[in-house]
């Protein structure tokens, strides 16, 4: 018997070891095929966070100078606390709003959950650039909310350039992180205890309060945290609609580096920064039990079962549940049509800003009002000239390559976690492929930035692909490794009894069969490149300029209605791939009853 | 049993694989390093509307006579990364416009090349030149205002200040010079004896409109604010306030009064990747039809003594530094004073923009 190993990715993992009578040793080199995504991931992510964090006491000279003049000036230190407000206040905004979403997207009729669903996604898919060109129509001065208030002959309101339009803009950003949780913990959950709750009498709407909403908790506070810890980090939102009085650190980070040079600071407002969100995320960890990559992977379900949720709750939900009760006694919550018809509501009222840049783009001047003054399809042929077309090749090359990179280091890594031996590395290794995804990208993108400057690889295409690889890798590693811990090892060791070496088990066996996770992974590594703003607009300038910088420069230094136009033609694309995948589904259906 | 076929093919394969990913690496880099190379200049100006008539006036048809591409960055304001860039070596930047308090403060830190300046002349103000800068228009900033939101406009910089007589917004670019200046003028203090700049005075007076106005990163952001209605009044670049008004997208006016007079030179960084193609850029710069060029897209007056000798009363009066413009609170920047106290005055600066 003579194998070779044959495949492509040959020279990746160890050929595995042969033994004379067809016997073979366990495999043991899937533990190793992580050091590829691991080793990425620590020189391109981790070492520039860590140098940022040094730069902090050393630059200009050595000492704490940084942190005194961060903390000492009461400016600074109000940045701190308006980040920590803002990013508070949406949290609690998204918890409200998503809420009675996710509870209809699990107890509700299949219209509606469709409904709900694509009325959440749509916008998570959306570039938060474009989702903060809409805000800047619908808030401002000339925009519609401001023309409603004035036809009841109030003085219109300033929310640009105030915390007013961060709050609004980041909490609807917000809002699929906070729901995604919130419906698995529900799902979770179900309704069986709620019915057992009415059967002994108690009201619909005490039952929701003394049974349900405890029970839900672990979904509610995963999904605070991973809202808190995301709204901590934004920078893009504030940068754009926050003016001076809704800046938060991320812009000052920016600021720092970008136009004053002064790295001492921003490095010290970085760390302050990633240690906000790291004693979040383990004082969370802490309480609940969860783990970082249940966190990052959202998935609520598995804390219901956590020891806490056990935990009823204290005076002030027995309060509520009184005066649940009360309610229930005026007969008030009986109607069942009331919560779906305010989850109806709230659906459209998530949705409504994506359709608000289709009149924009055919407005006939810069001006961003709304409804828009005179007809012209102008900005749709601006978009198609080198100004625009030329971003959006550099995108798609650069998300290409992160595409297969990332996909290749990523499944490496799933496989080195899922059928590796070492458990402590395994672990290991699920930390860091999933730590990009925690940790703030703008703290991340000012490392890159500076470590990059040293090296030559800001403002080259190369700098991009590597850093938008460690952001892609946890989305693959993920989902990948999702795929295969539903797939049973058995057939691999079927094969390998049979003589098939670890990469023909991998290419033959593996691969074929969690290929659907490969597609999504890979989907999700490529809309994680092509949408990507922070790192773009830290890393690109003059050489290299993506898409979604090309929109930041748009956005902050003119006025300019083609955005519009890129918020149509991503919608269309969306609209098309989901009517696609529909028909290709109902496709299959129909072939396989035949 | 694999036969010798099987293993030619597999290795057929690992070499093709191997191939396609040398030259996707390969394209990668090559698309990387593109803007090094001879013939290529980047020049740091200041974006948006700005960029979009230095490019019509200047670049385009500088880059057609000699081949030169020009890349674009927008970056001319950030004098402090600028410098930081220099010192770490890390210059990109050929070619930057730079206004007397920037240029100050780049000497100061010792990043420009000197400037053979022989036979460039014919300047309207010969002193302008420098070793290391050569003057290619004067600019002002203006006190400005929304007709719809202040119908009664402004007259000084004591009404820039007076939020309870004209309440309003105010947008300004988070750039101190000529903001200091005018907080000082504003609380009383007489042209002639701003400098040295009280700071303490100035920030405190400062303070009393922080919270009516916003202050943005860059003279688009503020452009891009007013165009879209959100300004009422404030300070700005007279260019960016022509742009928008003739776009029609609020009613803007500006005055005279309190102006703030600004020489622009074009500079070349120590370490600039291909200096003797900026220094043709900026001899260019200075031909008659370039000079008519700027002045009739940002509304700037030529620093060339033939073209603004040229000009009739008419065009004139609407320019930065000629007679028919001048008033009582017009003034220049210091530039010695700025080139002694800038990196202090810029670190209070940025200190109290967060506070």
């Amino acid at each position: 018997m003579t194998t070779t190993p044959t495949a492509p990715d040959a020279g990746l993992s160890r050929p595995a070891p042969r033994t004379p009578g067809g016997r073979r040793r366990r495999p043991r080199g899937w533990d190793l095929s992580g050091i590829p995504a691991v080793l990425v991931v620590t020189l391109v992510f981790v070492l520039p966070v860590a140098i940022l964090c040094l730069r902090s006491v050393t630059e200009p000279t050595f000492g704490l100078e940084n942190f005194t003049r961060l903390l000492g000036h009461s400016g600074y230190v109000d940045s701190i606390v308006r980040t920590i407000l803002i990013s508070a206040a949406s949290t609690l905004v998204a918890l409200v709003l998503g809420y009675p979403i996710a509870y209809q997207m699990v107890h509700g009729g299949t219209w509606l959950r469709t409904f709900l669903t694509v009325a959440i996604m749509a916008p998570y898919l959306t570039s938060i650039l474009l989702r903060s060109f809409s805000w800047l129509v619908i808030l401002g001065r000339q925009g519609p909310v401001n023309k409603l208030i004035e036809q009841f002959g109030l003085e219109p309101i300033a929310m640009v350039f105030t915390p007013i339009a961060v709050v609004v803009s980041l909490s609807h950003y917000l809002l699929p992180l906070m729901i995604l949780p919130l419906a698995a913990t529900m799902r979770a959950v179900g309704d069986s205890r709620v019915r057992a709750a009415t059967s002994l009498g108690a009201g619909p709407a005490q039952a929701f309060v003394r049974i349900y909403l405890p029970l839900t908790k672990p979904g509610i506070q995963a999904g605070s945290v991973l809202c808190f810890v995301y709204g901590i980090g934004a920078f893009v939102i504030p940068a754009l609609l926050g003016g001076s009085k809704g800046s938060m650190l991320g812009s000052l980070i920016h600021s720092a580096i970008k136009q004053s040079g002064d790295y001492g600071l921003a490095s010290a407002a970085a760390l302050v920064l990633g240690a906000l969100v790291l004693v979040i995320v383990l004082a969370f960890q802490r309480l609940t039990g969860m783990s970082t990559t249940e966190l990052a992977g959202r998935s609520g379900a598995a804390a219901t079962r956590s020891r806490y949720s056990r935990r009823g709750g204290g005076r002030v939900l027995r309060l509520a549940g009184r005066a649940a009760g009360g309610l229930d006694r005026l007969g008030v919550t009986r109607s069942r049509g009331l919560p779906k018809a305010l989850a109806v509501a709230l659906g459209v009222l998530v949705l409504a800003p994506q359709f608000i840049v289709i009149p924009i783009s055919f407005a006939a001047t810069k001006a961003l009002v709304f409804p828009p003054v005179g007809y012209s399809t102008q900005w749709y042929s601006e978009f198609f000239t080198a100004s625009w077309l030329d971003p959006l090749t550099v995108s798609v090359r650069i998300a290409l390559f992160v595409t297969v990179i990332a996909g290749v280091l990523g499944t490496l890594a799933a496989m080195a976690v899922v059928r590796g031996t070492v458990h402590g590395w395994g672990a290991l290794t699920s930390t860091l492929m999933m730590l990009p995804l925690l940790f703030p990208t703008v703290v991340a993108a000012a490392g890159f930035y500076v470590e990059f400057e040293r090296i030559g690889l800001v403002d080259t295409e190369l700098g991009i692909v590597l850093a938008h690889v460690t952001l892609a890798l946890p989305f693959v590693f993920s989902v990948v490794a999702a795929g295969l811990r539903s797939l049973n090892p058995v057939y691999e060791r079927a094969a390998s009894s049979l003589g098939a070496s670890r990469t023909v088990q991998l290419r033959r066996i593996v691969l074929p069969l969690i290929a659907p996770s490969i597609v999504t992974a890979s989907l999700f590594a490529f809309l994680t490149s092509f949408d990507e703003s922070t790192v773009a607009i830290f890393l690109s300038g003059v050489h290299v300029k993506t898409l979604p910088k090309r929109i930041f420069e748009a956005l902050s230094l003119e006025t300019n209605p083609t955005v519009a136009v890129i918020s149509v033609f991503v919608m269309a694309c969306a609209a098309v791939i989901w009517l696609g995948f529909a028909l290709f589904r109902r496709l299959i259906k129909i072939s396989r009853s035949n | 049993m694999r036969t010798t076929l099987d293993v030619t093919r597999g290795r057929r394969r690992a070499g093709a694989v191997l191939a396609a990913v040398v030259v996707a690496l390969g394209s990668l880099t090559a698309c990387s390093g593109g803007g090094d190379e001879k013939g290529s200049i980047t020049y740091a100006g200041f974006g948006g509307t700005y960029e979009e008539a230095v490019k019509a006036a200047l670049f385009d048809p500088y880059s057609k006579e000699t081949d030169v591409k020009v890349l674009y960055d927008s970056s001319g304001s950030d004098v402090a990364k600028l410098v930081q860039m220099s010192k770490s070596g890390s210059m990109t930047l050929d070619l930057i416009d730079a206004e007397d308090s920037s240029l100050a403060q780049f000497m100061a830190a010792g990043i420009l090349q000197p400037i053979d300046t022989k036979g460039l002349d014919g300047f309207a103000d010969p002193s302008a030149v420098t070793e290391y800068s050569v003057p290619w228009y004067t600019f002002s900033r203006n006190l400005f205002w929304n007709k719809d939101e202040v119908a009664g406009g402004l007259d000084s910089w004591a009404d820039l200040f007076d939020t309870k007589g004209i309440p309003g917004k105010r947008g300004m670019v988070a750039l101190p010079w000529g903001i200091l200046e005018g907080a000082l003028i504003a609380d009383g203090v007489p042209v002639d004896q701003l400098y040295p700049l009280d700071l303490d005075r100035a920030f405190a007076k400062l303070d009393t409109i922080r919270n009516d106005t916003v202050f943005f990163p860059s003279n688009g952001d503020l452009q891009n604010a007013i165009s879209q209605g959100e300004i009422a009044m404030g300070y700005g670049n007279l260019a960016r306030i022509k742009s928008i008004a003739k776009s029609g997208a609020v009613p803007l006016d500006y005055t005279w009064e309190g102006a703030v007079l600004s020489v622009q030179q074009l500079v070349i960084p120590k370490g600039a990747p291909d200096g003797p193609d900026a220094l043709n850029a900026i001899k260019y710069s200075l031909k008659p039809e370039v000079q008519k060029a700027i002045m009739d897209k940002l509304g700037y007056t030529p620093s060339q003594k033939s073209v603004l000798d040229g000009l009739d009363a008419k065009t004139r009066a609407d320019l930065p530094g000629t007679e028919e413009t001048a008033s009582d609170e017009t003034f220049r920047i210091d530039v010695d004073w700025w080139a002694k106290n800038g990196a202090d005055a810029l670190k209070r600066w940025q200190d109290w923009q967060h506070a």
